[in-house]
C-alpha cells in the first residue's frame, strides 16, 4: 500500500482542492491482491487505488468517449471531394487551422478519504 | 488527450449545424440546401473545405472569435503530408518525412533499388537475431506512417512489420531493401485529380497460403473514388484457408467492409452505416 502511495505521489497524480458544489465526486477504493509465484509461494501483496468509475454515467457527466484521431482514408476522401467541389474555381478553398490546446485538466474528481486518513491531511479535501 | 478545448469545439460545431459522421468521429459535415462544408478535426488541427466561400468565411470568423486559433490559410501541410496545388489537382507527398526516415536509419546516401522486395521471400536464410530490435521496430514504425501516401510500399511494409517481434539479420536486409526503394522513389506520392466522378470502385486479390511458415494467405485491396485512390491495404488473413476460393472470398468480404465504410463516410445520413 505504501508502495502504491509512493508511486502516486511521485507521479503527482492529484492536487488537493476543496470539494466543488456543482460537481459529482467519485469515490475510490483500495484493491488488494495476493500475487503468487507459479509454485504457489507468495510473491507480493499488491495494493492499488482505483476510482469508482461507475459513479459517473454516460450522457450525464460525460458524453461519448473516443480518440480524436482520423482515419487516413478520410483525409484522402475529403481532399478528393474538395477537389471535385470547386471545379472551375481558381482558388482552393481549403483551410488549415490550429488552435492552442487548453491545459489538460483533471477528468474527474475523486474523494480520497481513505488516502487522506493515511496521509493525515485535512479530510474535507478532494483530489 | 481530449482537453476541454476539444470538447468545447465539438459543442460549437454541433451548434453551428454540423453533423458528426458515424463513420469517423473526427469528420463533421454541414449541409444547407446546396451548400456543403466538411471539417476534419485532428486533435488540434482543423482541415476545412466547402462549396461556398461566404459560408466558410463566416465559420472561420466565428471559430476564431470563440477560440484562440490560428488560420494557416490554404493548406500546404497536414499531418506531415505535403499538399501541392496544381491546376489539375492536388499532389500529396511525404518527401521530407521519407528523408527523415532515411537519415535516422543512416541510409541517406544509399544506392536506390527499383523494387521494394525480392521476388521470392525465403524465410529461413539466417536465424541470427538482429542485435537491436527496438531500432528495427522504430524504422518499421516510421515506414508504416509513410504508407499514408504510398500504396506501392504497403505490401513490403506489411512484410517487415510481421518480423517486428523478433527480427533476424535477414529481416534487416529486407528492411534495408525497402529503404533503398524509398530512396529511389522519394518524390513519389499521390495525385488527386480534379473533375473526377464520385463513384466508388474497389479491386481486391489474394494469394493462397503465401506465407510458408503459417500457411496463411494475404489479401490486398484498393478502393477508388472516381479515378483517385482512397484506401488500400495488404494484410495477412487471420485464419488458414483451405481453398483458393475461400481466400478470395475473405478478401472480398474485407473489401466490402471497407466499401461500406467508405460510402457511409460520404453519406449525409448518419445511419447509412447500418443500412448498407
Amino acid at each position: 500500500m505504501q508502495e502504491e502511495l509512493d508511486a502516486l505521489s511521485r507521479n503527482k497524480t492529484w492536487i488537493l482542492v476543496p470539494p466543488p458544489v456543482n460537481q459529482n465526486i467519485l469515490g475510490c477504493k483500495w484493491v488488494f491482491k495476493t500475487k503468487l509465484h507459479s509454485d504457489g509461494t507468495l510473491d507480493r501483496l499488491k495494493a492499488r487505488l482505483v476510482a469508482k468509475g461507475f459513479h459517473q454515467e454516460e450522457g450525464i457527466y460525460f458524453v461519448e468517449t473516443y480518440s480524436p484521431v482520423v482515419r487516413t482514408a478520410t483525409i484522402r476522401t475529403i481532399l478528393n471531394v474538395a477537389q471535385q467541389l470547386e471545379v472551375g474555381q481558381s482558388i482552393n478553398w481549403m483551410f488549415k487551422m490550429h488552435f492552442s490546446m487548453g491545459i489538460f485538466k483533471k477528468k474527474f474528481i475523486c474523494i480520497n478519504l481513505l488516502v487522506l486518513r493515511i496521509l493525515f491531511i485535512h479530510p474535507m479535501c478532494v483530489c | 488527450m481530449l482537453g476541454s478545448t476539444s470538447l468545447a469545439i465539438f459543442d460549437f460545431l454541433l451548434e453551428f449545424g454540423f453533423v458528426c459522421s458515424s463513420a469517423d468521429p473526427s469528420l463533421f459535415t454541414y449541409h444547407n440546401n446546396s451548400d456543403v462544408m466538411y471539417l476534419l478535426l485532428y486533435v488540434d488541427d482543423i482541415l476545412l473545405t466547402g462549396s461556398s466561400n461566404t459560408l466558410l468565411n463566416m465559420l472561420i470568423f466565428q471559430l476564431s472569435s470563440t477560440f484562440s486559433m490560428k488560420d494557416l490559410g490554404p493548406v500546404h501541410y497536414f499531418l506531415g503530408i505535403q499538399i501541392k496545388t496544381h491546376p489539375s489537382g492536388l499532389f500529396l507527398s511525404q518527401t521530407k518525412y521519407a528523408e527523415q526516415i532515411l537519415n535516422n536509419a543512416g541510409m541517406l546516401d544509399c544506392k536506390p533499388m527499383s523494387t521494394p522486395l525480392p521476388l521470392k521471400l525465403n524465410s529461413s536464410v539466417s536465424t541470427a537475431k538482429y542485435p537491436d530490435p527496438s531500432d528495427f521496430r522504430s524504422i518499421v514504425g516510421a515506414l508504416q506512417y509513410l504508407t499514408l501516401t504510398r500504396p506501392d510500399i504497403s505490401y513490403a511494409v506489411n512484410i517487415v512489420c510481421q518480423r517486428m517481434h523478433e527480427p533476424t539479420l535477414a529481416d534487416f536486409d529486407l528492411l534495408k531493401r525497402v529503404l533503398r526503394y524509398v530512396k529511389g522513389t522519394i518524390f513519389h506520392g499521390l495525385y488527386i485529380h480534379k473533375n473526377s466522378k464520385l463513384n466508388v470502385q474497389a479491386f481486391c486479390d489474394s494469394d493462397w497460403a503465401g506465407c510458408t511458415s503459417t500457411r496463411r494467405s494475404t489479401t490486398g485491396f484498393c478502393t477508388f473514388l472516381g479515378c483517385n485512390i482512397i484506401s488500400w491495404s495488404a494484410k495477412r488473413q487471420p485464419t488458414v484457408s483451405r481453398s483458393s476460393t475461400e481466400t478470395e472470398y475473405r478478401a472480398l468480404a474485407l473489401t466490402a467492409a471497407e466499401l461500406t465504410w467508405s460510402s457511409a463516410s460520404r453519406s449525409r445520413d448518419p445511419s447509412a452505416m447500418n443500412t448498407n
